[in-house]
């Protein structure tokens, strides 16, 4: 009896060691599509109210590490006036064919309300207890994928959740059908798509044929209406006994066309993996409000971008155009604010061009442009309307056919100072404090005694115009200066040139920092500190190296004839790799000396500052930390095979419940265990119907080996299984023989 | 009808036959005692530990996974147990001239609450250790749930025990920790090993 029970253990030892040896199988779509609905989590944000989670907003979203942390929409976990809960619950996805069930807490680990993205970090179990650091189970996640090989007709899923909670995860296919260029992010703002995806499914993940995340779904929750979004009452949240209209209404948002590319946010990721958090300590941590309402004025159509601003002015655009672009200035607008654009042609709605509510992401003020180049564009008349809030803020026509025409214009403004030979140097939008500002332009196709005039504004007023009749040739360059009163004070300008009474061209400058070079000395004397806070990391010693470890590094610089609005970046990197972004206006004094910023907890790497004025850079500074490179993160490398299975029962074929799997390594074949810890690779236990899932990646091509010593059961070894570089996971039957 | 309703005839043995019969009732015997005792024998196998560093030497059940990674002097682990394994640490912690037992096991108590579910501390005791020494002890009980999150893992009642004793100016405590179910069966097996253990 004995010695057969032995012969079959001995069996199913081989049987196993084949089952794993063999298991698996190039990784299909299918398989990618399973493992990216898996990670694709549903997320509540919820308010404490006594005894009870008030469910205040919901949104899918997507875990893209190993440990936890996932991409979202910001506007529904970031606390604002519709979503203002403060706890937010993460479902997963214990079961593809069911709906999520609550599982943890998360916190934000950072976020941009402006590109609508937030990043969570998994930090607690659902009863509020702590996960520790390291402690987390692996999760299931998705492979980032490079978003700018995207092209036009591409197809892409969208994953996410159709409803609040009642659904399993649902994936909606489409095409990519246009890009929207906005000057955040280039001519890949925003991907156009017409695949019909559920407001609730704002934030979730969108996935090229490859089942890689190249976007995020997303939406604001504002209505066409002005008004919130559609919503739905699920909760007596004022406790009268009743659901209805009285009650919290949950907003899940309008149907959602547009897809963020993961590429604008690959700093908000790096910054969340290395757990790096940015102040800037120099400025008011609260600034003002706006003085008032949001609008947009001066709308104005461009064939193209310059450097942000328009080429050219135009009222009309011949048949087969690739571009066009709306320019816009706005002001009063903050991340809260929801903006619309909505392109008809011919009085028909082109959902190509239009662009759903989106939260804005410009700042407070300033020249905007929306728009789309490299597609063709249809004969007809083009009607553009901006919408604030939903209520219409602007709107501008545009025809597009007929032939090329040999129109008069002005065209590519660039700023700078005169040389001695009359050439305008300088990089084009940023001079120095002084005496005159020059402005070169092209001219085409002008005819003599046409009217033209150049008119100067500083701080948006106007300061100084000329009018005259145009006596040179038809085509060329030409310089207009500005000599005010004086001198140039700090702040924006802007230039406008008229033909025969109609604007042709504009572009805007930015005057700050004394003359120094090609680049005005706006910020200089940059110099790195480390100090537990920032009340001493000024008398703090200077330098440029620093062991690991430490609490904080501080950046502080100097800074002359900078005025306030003036919009400036600070970007940080480190080994190369941005971490942080933020262009923001000026808000502190225009001259002065240590301005602070801090990157806190920063781990071994060479650490860059750059300081950016109109985008060009003023200042680079570097720092080295520990051994100047960054730690090798093991789970952002892990591109192995997740191993579950299940275990039954070899008479029964009932899962069997609560029995440990050890997984040895590669250096020790199952009769060597010695039941040391530093032997094992991972441990697993069966669920209650006996499945199993380790929660580390297995490596391709090494040998492991599994240990099961279950009361009641032989004990079952198996040896040398290995998976290849494709397999992403193996699922497993093993089958324990009682004895 | 006809039944046959006589009585079978007796089977008459050879001698040969007979001996054989006996030495293999014999020979099961013999087989069943030394099954039984080589089970005991598995049963109460014991490994040595010794840890120069902490100065601790301890036996421990063999076959039970041994762990020195975490923030522990030594932890093992019964893997052959279904659900909870059942688990014994010895953890040393520095005490100062004002430090008492009861500020060590409050402090543990805290930190298990952070991270342990529905964490309770039962009672307190005395404890006499086999070289008479005195010592506390700190009953409790939480609940497991160590499944991945992906699967559907059922949650087990945990009973616990730390004995703690001051050594050599640092604080020794032996955590014992069972199926709540087993625990009192389980727990001969914490008494073998603080008999064993030296420190």
């Amino acid at each position: 009896m004995f010695s057969r029970k032995f012969v079959i253990s001995l069996l199913l030892s081989s049987m196993l060691a084949l089952s794993l040896a063999s298991f698996g199988s190039v990784q299909t779509p299918e398989a990618e599509l399973d493992r990216n609905k898996r990670a694709t989590v549903f997320i509540y944000q919820a308010q404490a109210v006594s005894n009870d989670l008030i469910v205040k907003c919901v949104s899918t979203g997507t875990i893209i590490s190993a440990d936890g942390l996932i991409i979202t929409n910001a506007h529904s976990v970031v606390r604002n006036s519709v979503c203002d809960g403060d706890s937010l619950i993460v479902s997963l996805n214990v079961n593809l064919n069911e709906p999520p069930i609550p599982k943890f807490r998360a916190e934000i680990a950072t976020a941009d309300a402006g590109l609508d993205i937030a990043l969570l970090k998994i930090t607690r179990e659902l009863d509020g207890r702590l996960i520790a650091a390291g402690s987390l189970p692996l999760l299931p996640f998705v492979e980032i994928g490079n978003a700018n090989t995207v092209s036009i007709d591409d197809n892409i899923v969208v994953a996410g959740y159709r409803d609040v909670g009642n659904r399993a995860v649902a994936v909606t296919r489409g095409t990519v059908t246009a890009f929207i260029a906005e000057p955040r992010g280039g001519g890949r703002t925003w991907f156009k798509t017409r695949a019909e995806i559920p407001g609730t499914m704002s934030g979730g993940g969108a996935y090229n044929s490859s089942g890689q995340l190249i976007g995020i779904a997303t939406s604001a929750q504002f209505g066409r209406r002005g008004g919130a979004a559609s919503c739905q009452f699920i909760d007596d949240t004022n406790q009268d006994g009743i659901i209805n209209n009285n009650d919290h209404c949950v907003p899940t948002g309008d149907f959602i066309s547009t897809i963020r590319p993961i590429s604008l946010a690959q700093s908000l990721i790096r910054g969340a993996v290395l757990d790096l958090s940015v102040e800037v300590h120099s400025v008011p941590q609260q600034l003002s409000p706006p003085a008032g309402p949001p609008a947009f004025s001066r709308l104005l159509f461009a064939p193209s971008v310059v450097d942000g601003f328009p080429s050219t002015v135009v009222g009309s655009m011949p048949a087969n155009s690739q571009s066009l672009y709306l320019f816009f200035d706005y002001r009063n607008m903050t991340s809260d604010t929801v903006y619309e654009l909505r392109v008809t042609r011919d009085g028909i709605p082109d959902p190509t061009f239009s662009l759903p509510p989106v939260h804005w992401s410009g700042g407070q003020a300033g020249l905007w442009h929306i728009g789309s180049g490299d597609q063709p564009w249809a004969n007809g008349t083009y009607q553009f309307t901006l919408l604030i809030n939903g209520l219409a803020a602007g709107t501008q026509q545009i025809v597009i056919g007929g032939g090329a025409e040999a129109r008069s214009s002005f065209s590519n403004i660039v700023f700078g100072l005169r040389d001695n030979q009359g050439n305008i140097m300088g990089n084009g939008f940023i001079l120095p404090v002084g005496v005159t500002a020059d402005a070169r332009f092209l001219y085409s196709n002008l005819e003599e005694g046409m009217t033209w005039s150049a008119v100067w504004y500083y701080r948006g007023i106007e300061v100084a115009r000329s009018n005259d009749i145009w006596r040179k040739a038809a085509n060329g360059s030409d310089i207009v200066s500005l000599q005010p009163r004086g001198g140039l004070l700090p702040g924006a300008y802007r230039l406008e040139l008229y033909l025969n009474g109609a604007l042709s061209a504009t572009s805007d400058f930015v005057v700050a920092g004394d003359p120094g070079g090609p680049l005005p000395a706006i910020f200089d004397n940059p110099r790195f500190t480390s100090a537990p806070a920032a009340q001493m990391a000024v008398a703090s010693p200077v330098s440029s190296s620093f062991p690991e470890a430490i609490p904080n590094l501080f950046a502080r610089f100097d800074w002359q004839n900078i005025a306030a609005g003036a919009p400036w970046t600070i970007r940080w990197l480190v080994d190369d790799l941005p971490f942080y972004e933020q262009t923001s206006p000026w808000v502190t004094l225009e001259t002065g000396s240590d301005f602070l910023i801090s990157v806190a907890n920063p781990p071994d790497g060479n650490y860059e500052l750059q300081l950016l004025v109109n985008n060009l850079q003023i200042l680079q500074a570097e720092a080295i930390v520990g051994i100047g490179q960054l730690p090798i993160d093991r789970l952002a490398e892990l591109s192995g095979t997740i191993l579950s299975g299940r275990v039954i029962d070899a008479a029964t074929l009932d899962g069997i419940a609560s029995v440990t799997i050890v997984l040895i390594g590669e250096d020790y074949a199952a009769g060597e265990f010695e039941w040391i810890q530093e032997q094992v690779v991972d441990l697993a236990l069966t669920d209650r119907n006996g499945n199993f899932r380790f929660s580390r990646p297995l490596s391709p091509d090494t040998p492991y080996s599994v240990v099961i010593e279950a009361d009641g059961y032989l004990p079952q070894t198996a040896d040398g299984f290995q998976f290849t570089l494709d397999q992403r996971n193996a699922d497993i039957t093993i089958e324990l023989v009682r004895g | 009808m006809e039944f046959d309703t006589g009585r079978s005839r007796a089977v008459l043995l050879t001698l040969r036959q007979r001996w054989s019969l006996i030495l293999s009732a014999l020979l099961i015997v013999i087989g069943l005692a030394l099954g039984v005792n080589l089970r005991d024998d598995s049963i109460g196998r014991s490994t040595t530990y010794t840890n120069v560093e902490a100065g601790i030497t301890a036996l421990y059940p063999a076959r039970w996974l041994l762990d020195e990674t975490g923030d522990y002097v030594l932890r093992v682990r019964d893997m052959s147990q279904r659900g909870f394994n059942t688990v014994i640490e010895v953890i040393t912690l520095p005490v100062g001239p004002d430090t008492s037992e009861r500020n060590l096991l409050d402090s543990l108590t805290l930190r298990r609450a952070q991270t342990l579910i529905d964490y309770a501390v039962l009672g307190y005791d005395n404890y006499i250790l086999p070289d008479e020494t005195a010592a506390v002890s700190m009953s409790y009980s939480f609940v497991s749930r160590d499944t991945s999150p992906l699967l559907q893992g059922a949650s087990t009642i945990v009973a616990g025990v730390d004995i703690l004793t001051f050594s050599r100016g640092q604080a020794v405590i032996v955590s014992f920790r069972a199926d709540a179910d087993i625990f009192q069966q389980e727990l001969r097996t914490l008494h073998r090993f603080i008999d064993d253990l030296e420190y």
